[in-house]
């Protein structure tokens, strides 16, 4: 799994943001919180969704059902905005 | 063609216009002599953009807002954002509300000038430059203040910021920077296309969210409101 290219994120204030270097890729902006930066800079290199449920376990000490749970929703987002790489 | 200058926070800004409406509106910031920081002088394709845009408005008054749209890029470069706000200041300390247009800023403004008399300015009713400098985050007049013409030739720093609401009872809360940062950004006029634009905006955020406390204001229109606001921003200060 893996992010599309020309994405990165800027730091505003305490929140990130995720943008696209092109409009044509993305034209909005995702609001992601700390773990989301992990899990982004992870996904901008590819790697598979056990590989992220075992980083997030093991990085944030949480037990499997919530670093799924949270995972779940933060591929979501991406998908639903067109942002991750069909593969 | 009309050639002249104003000054709007630390900014010289040299305006090329058809019109005497937007010299007329621009009455207060004129400024002489200086070597601009930017020089607004549309294309002529753009003014059909903008006739088509403002087709119900007059040409000149559709000039006005196409210069205001090519200063709202401009000053982009130079650490400053043009925000959807309303900014009274107390004591030289600015206060900005905002807010949709409707939902109460004007209101609100009107009633701290009301409380607070003359200790009170409204330094722009509807379209401020925000500049921010060295972690510090100021406010300015511009010439484009909404049809109350509220509008001051003079910057001041920015102390605090409230979101409104309209609410039944009057009530202020911090917010958290993740619902503050999108708010904000609803609020600033910027251009749709570029990054580097976007970026520019977000490092002003940035700077806004690390140094001004921003507050979500519930209020009605009773003057009690004013005192509320006040004290969150000013742990209890005078009114």
């Amino acid at each position: 799994m893996k992010l599309k290219s020309g994405l990165y994120v800027n730091e505003v204030g305490n929140e990130f943001v995720v943008l696209a270097e092109k409009s044509s890729i993305f034209k909005g902006m995702i609001r992601i919180n700390k773990s989301g930066v992990f899990l982004f800079e992870k996904l901008q290199d590819g790697v598979s969704y056990d590989e992220l449920v075992n980083a997030l376990t093991e990085k944030y000490e949480v037990e499997e059902s919530v670093a799924r749970s949270d995972l779940d929703r933060f591929i979501k987002t991406f998908e639903d905005c067109g942002l991750i790489e069909d593969e | 063609m009309k050639t002249f200058q104003i000054a709007c926070g630390n900014l010289i800004i040299e305006i090329h216009c058809i019109y005497e409406y937007t010299l007329k509106k621009c009455a207060k910031f004129i400024s002489f002599g200086k070597i601009p920081d930017i020089v607004i002088e549309p294309m002529s394709e753009d003014y059909d953009v903008f006739k088509e845009k403002f087709k119900s408005s007059s040409a000149e008054y559709a000039e006005f807002m196409l210069i205001f749209s090519v200063l709202c890029e401009k000053v982009l470069k130079y650490g400053g954002v043009v925000v959807h706000s309303s900014v009274v200041a107390i004591d030289n300390k600015g206060y900005a509300f905002l807010a949709k247009s409707g939902v109460g800023k004007t209101t609100q403004t009107l009633l701290w000038k009301e409380c607070f008399k003359d200790r009170a300015k409204i330094i722009n009713g509807d379209k401020p430059l925000i500049t921010v400098s060295d972690s510090k985050v100021y406010a300015s007049g511009t010439p484009w203040c909404g049809k109350e013409s509220f509008s001051e030739c003079e910057t001041i720093p920015l102390n605090a910021l409230y979101f409104i609401e309209r609410a039944d009872e009057n009530s202020a809360e911090r917010m958290s920077s993740g619902e503050t940062l999108k708010k904000l950004l609803n609020q600033f006029l910027i251009p749709h296309s570029g990054l580097e634009h976007t970026n520019k905006a977000l490092d002003v955020a940035d700077t806004i969210l690390k140094n001004v406390p921003c507050f979500k204001l519930r209020c009605n229109t009773d003057i009690s409101a004013v005192k509320i606001a006040y004290d969150i921003a000013n742990c209890g200060g005078i009114v």
